[in-house]
């Protein structure tokens, strides 16, 4: 013969079964990530990074170098600000299309393309300026700062392809290389000046 | 693990807000296994799961600060939780209908059993659970389960209280014919 349970026997049952699950332990790492790269975005201050870049720049390439260098690093960053910006601009004002999501996308592709040559002839040009190699490297590292930002991001938005915020922050990201390395441009025209008047 | 008091929470809750990470961890330790094994029984998907209380306590550190300390931080966190996955669900719908096999290594390994015929007993309640269509499982959890009544159902899951209703009496239609036994 069959038991079948009332309905008040089914939902006592259920009452009394406190199974519980336990997640993976890497959530809350991931999660830890996620308030980093979230805070990372709040907290960034563009005006104390470019402060650093500067110090550190000053001393780094030699007199000779100077004008090639501000050449290269001119024409690839101003492309790159323009692409950029014109990206960020779509990303923060709200992605109401597919259309728009796409075009934001082609220009942040864009202006990484050409960041990357501009960086790129930075590293070169510094190099074959035989400039102090301690300072080049304080170069290298001032850049690979927010490289290894926008890597980490990146990384986070593989995981989290559906957050536009993150893209928001990628194109934030690119918009304000691009305008280090124009500031960087700006800098050096500086030096040049300085070399000239015999500063 | 060991319980925290009210005074606590409230504690870790105030030096969260103001950006101590460690606090928060110590928020995540105490609840993140009511969350999990919420989402758990409302999407019978592992991953999903995670997915969820990841998200679930992203958004908790970024909102904490509208917490208003006039209900308990629990209550706060459960209602949050459970818009997050009610929201989740409806997206991943079309996922969330495929396990029907409980997870029988994560169970024990959760918890502490008398007896092998209380694991089997929890076994069978968690396999009947599964065999719920998506609607009436939710349901059934959220009024038997937790505790809602039929018009905060509505609230939450978006339904009226008719359709909360009829699902319920599914429901137990389903894991009546599941649980019998022989006598």
């Amino acid at each position: 013969m069959k038991h079948n349970y009332t309905d008040d026997e089914i939902d006592l049952l259920y009452k009394k079964n406190q199974s519980q699950f336990i997640p993976g332990n890497d959530i809350w790492r991931n999660i830890e990530d996620s308030i980093k790269v979230k805070e990372r975005s709040k907290n960034f201050i563009f005006i104390d990074t470019c402060t650093g870049f500067y110090k550190n720049c000053l001393s780094a390439f030699p007199g000779e170098s100077v004008l090639l260098l501000r050449v290269a690093v001119l024409f690839f960053a101003l492309s790159g600000f323009i692409f950029a910006g014109i990206g960020y601009m779509s990303f923060k004002s709200g992605l109401n299309s597919e259309h728009q999501y796409k075009s934001a996308m082609k220009d942040i592709k864009e202006a990484e393309k050409l960041y990357k040559k501009a960086k790129a002839s930075l590293l070169l040009l510094a190099k074959e300026g035989k400039g102090d190699t301690v300072a080049i490297n304080s170069v290298i590292e001032n850049i690979s700062v927010i490289d290894s930002a926008i890597a980490e991001v990146k990384a986070v938005y593989e995981k989290q392809p559906e957050n536009k915020e993150l893209l928001v922050f990628i194109g934030t990201m690119y918009y304000e290389q691009t305008n280090l390395l124009l500031k960087t441009n700006a800098m050096l025209e500086n030096m040049e000046n300085r070399t000239r008047g015999g500063i | 693990m060991e319980t925290l008091t009210n005074d606590e929470v409230i504690e870790l809750v105030r030096l969260s807000v103001q950006g101590d990470r460690n606090a928060f961890k110590k928020l995540y330790d105490q609840y993140n296994r009511q969350i999990y094994t919420l989402a758990m029984r409302m999407t019978t998907d592992h991953l999903l799961s995670q997915d969820i209380l990841q998200d679930i306590f992203l958004r908790v550190w970024q909102k904490l600060h509208t917490f208003k300390f006039e209900s308990s931080f629990f209550s706060w966190l459960y209602r949050l939780s459970l818009n997050v996955i009610m929201r989740k669900t409806k997206s991943n719908s079309k996922h969330t209908t495929g396990n029907n096999e409980v997870d029988v290594e994560e169970l024990l390994s959760s918890q502490k059993f008398e007896s092998s015929d209380s694991i089997n007993g929890a076994i069978d309640l968690e396999r009947a659970l599964l065999k719920l269509p998506e609607q009436p499982r939710k349901i059934f959890i959220l009024y038997v389960m937790e505790g809602f009544s039929h018009k905060e159902i509505k609230e939450i899951a978006g339904i009226s209280e008719g359709a909360s209703k009829a699902h319920l009496s599914r429901a137990r239609a389903v894991l009546r014919k599941e649980l019998q036994y022989e006598t």
